[in-house]
């Protein structure tokens, strides 16, 4: 039953007109991005490329060698190597003209933002729409199992988001690829950073799956899509920073924070001396879960105590 | 064993500015299996809330439900695929269409695309059944609440006002396609203000009021419990023919072409004489029987209701 309840939640999810506007909004917005970077980038001279090969190697040299910061001062949780990884690129020696292939880790970062906010629109709109059209009332004529129901909904939303997610980074990925290769540079980009690339893409998918998850439970407790954006962007956006300001020692908690980190894959500390944290990025993920954990365990308990008229 | 069973079910809904009201309010009911069972009341009388009760939408305040020997709700989940259902208006994907929607309702219970295909014709709505919902008349979204509702091969149906936004010719069709499943076996409980309707449909009745049961049993025994009594007399020349009546000391009244006359059958002799004697023949003489409006009217007035 519950394979049955899954999979027709998966096939009205990916029915559904705004997941179909989605897709092509980012494949849009992909091809406007790729087609931008393409015709502002012109690849390096063969002299500038060794040139900036110099430099770069000449620095790195420096810097691992403590050159550029004393061990004792290095940002918590860094390592000598991490910093100068961090701080000393290739690109870096480069003229600005030239669209690197290491630079990806950033487009993607930048994108996280969007698909975090789609990801808490779309996962508010799969349960709101239901509760606008009435439409719940008719499903559970033919499941009456409320947390069965909330489950297959919550695992629909965060798979079809999740997967969306990293459809779009991929397809991203691939075009800048494309511009990198024959407009720009793909110099740097080894296995490591791939590895690394292929982290970035999981962990900001997994945090638009969150966000689907929170998006879901607020429209599930508030019957309504509008019910979760109101609640979503309120609290991103005003409610956030308004705890920062007045509960600085609360920042370790606060959800965009550990999202960001989460999707930075970087410890740091969070939070203001004497009550800083250093947050992990395990950590992160684990916080930025428990919301969506928390809010769900609301939602299964006023859908199962609620009339559903 | 009765298919559905209600044992003083009560609902009371909390208003957000304190008090309560009471939807339902200790309703007693049995329905047995087989045939079509018409459950009948004013505006607010409960039977929504009782529907909703009885699917396990609404949590009862009191009482107990039972529905196919399974507690409701505890039991709903082991008994729901033999349970098809429209409450109110039915609820569907506005941007789907109907055979889309029916197949994402089908496959929470296995039903494949082909019984999709039968119920489409079954309610007369193949030919539409690719259109988006949204673009539906409330009649065909009625339809397709009703394909719904047969989709899963019901024994039990119950149906909350299935002919609203029908069609003459869609409410005859409906009456048709609800007294062949009751004739097939399976109980089909639908609440209807439409009486006409019920009566012709429908073998037994319940009547509500408040929330509660003011009669139940089967439509004749129903009938027989309303006060009508009297006999309805068809004249050429109604006017002249009370007038003549009246003369004889009956006291007839002009019901549109009619006379009603406030004797019983073992009087009609006195009605065709008085009227022969003024050389007025009677085309028609038959006793006044009372039909379901009217037992309904009169129940419901007492209860204070109708109106």
């Amino acid at each position: 039953m519950m394979a049955a309840l899954l999979s027709t939640e998966l096939l009205r999810v990916s029915s559904r007109r705004l997941v179909r506007m989605a897709v092509l909004a980012a494949l849009l917005g992909i091809a406007v991005t790729g087609v931008l970077v393409a015709a502002h980038s012109h690849g390096p001279s063969a002299q500038q490329l060794a040139a900036a090969r110099d430099a770069y190697r000449g620095n790195l040299r420096q810097c691992l060698s403590g050159g550029f910061i004393p061990e004792d001062q290095l940002p918590t949780g860094q390592t000598l190597e991490e910093f100068c990884a961090q701080n000393v690129q290739l690109e870096f020696y480069l003229p600005g003209t030239s669209f690197s292939l290491v630079n990806l880790k950033g487009a993607l970062s930048g994108t996280a933002v969007l698909l975090v906010l789609g990801g808490l629109l779309l996962g508010g709109s799969l349960a709101g729409a239901e509760w606008n059209a009435g439409t719940m009332a008719t499903l559970l004529t033919w499941e009456p199992g409320r947390l069965r129901v909330l489950l297959a909904k919550a695992i629909a939303a965060a798979a079809v988001v999740m997967l969306l997610a990293i459809g779009a980074e991929t397809v991203l990925s691939l075009v800048l690829w494309l511009v990198a290769a024959t407009r720009g540079m793909t110099q740097g980009a080894d296995g490591k950073w791939l590895l690394g690339v292929v982290g970035l893409v999981l962990r900001v998918s997994a945090s638009a799956g969150i966000a689907s998850l929170i998006g879901l439970a607020v429209a599930m407790i508030g019957r309504s899509t509008v019910a979760a954006v109101a609640v979503g962007f309120a609290y991103l956006g005003p409610l956030e920073g308004l705890i920062r300001g007045l509960r600085p020692s609360w920042q370790p908690w606060l959800l965009g924070d550990n999202v960001a980190l989460f999707v930075n894959g970087r410890s740091q500390p969070l939070g203001v001396y004497p009550h800083e944290i250093v947050r992990t990025v395990t950590a992160a993920g684990l916080v930025a879960s428990a919301y969506a954990v928390v809010l769900l365990a609301f939602a299964a308990l006023s859908f199962r105590s609620r009339d559903v008229t | 064993m009765p298919v559905i069973e209600l044992e003083g079910l009560r609902k009371e809904y909390r208003r957000l500015r304190g008090g309560r009201t009471v939807a339902v309010d200790g309703l007693d009911l049995a329905v047995p299996e087989g045939g079509v069972f018409g459950f009948l009341g004013p505006n607010g009388a409960g039977k929504t809330t009782t529907i909703r009760c009885l699917l396990g939408l609404v949590a009862a305040s009191g009482g107990r439900a039972r529905l196919l020997g399974a507690e409701v709700p505890r039991g709903l989940p082991g008994v729901i695929r033999r349970v098809g259902s429209i409450v109110e208006t039915p609820a569907l994907f506005p941007r789907f269409s109907g055979r889309r929607n029916l197949q994402l309702l089908g496959r929470l219970q296995g039903v494949g695309p082909k019984a999709v295909q039968v119920v489409l014709e079954r309610v007369s709505l193949a030919e539409r059944a690719d259109d988006l919902v949204k673009n539906y008349s409330l009649g065909m979204r009625q339809r397709l609440g009703i394909a719904a509702a047969l989709l899963k091969d019901p024994s039990v149906l119950i149906l909350d006002e299935p002919a609203n936004g029908l069609d003459p010719a869609g409410i005859v069709e409906v009456r048709e396609l609800l007294r062949g499943l009751g004739a097939e076996g399976r109980t089909v409980f639908v609440s209807s203000h439409i009486l006409s309707e019920v009566q012709q449909m429908a073998d037994r009745v319940a009547i509500l009021a408040r929330g509660r049961c003011v009669r139940a049993g089967a439509v004749a025994d129903v009938l027989a419990s309303g006060r009508a009594e009297g006999m309805l007399v068809r004249i050429d020349d109604p006017e002249a023919g009370r007038r003549a009546l009246a003369d004889a000391g009956i006291d007839a009244t002009l019901d549109r072409d009619l006379l009603r006359v406030p004797l019983g059958a073992p009087d009609a002799a006195r009605i065709t004489r008085a009227l022969a004697e003024r050389g007025l023949y009677l085309t028609e003489l038959r006793p006044e029987e009372a039909d379901l409006e009217t037992v309904f009217l009169e129940l419901t007035r007492d209860e204070g209701l109708a109106g």
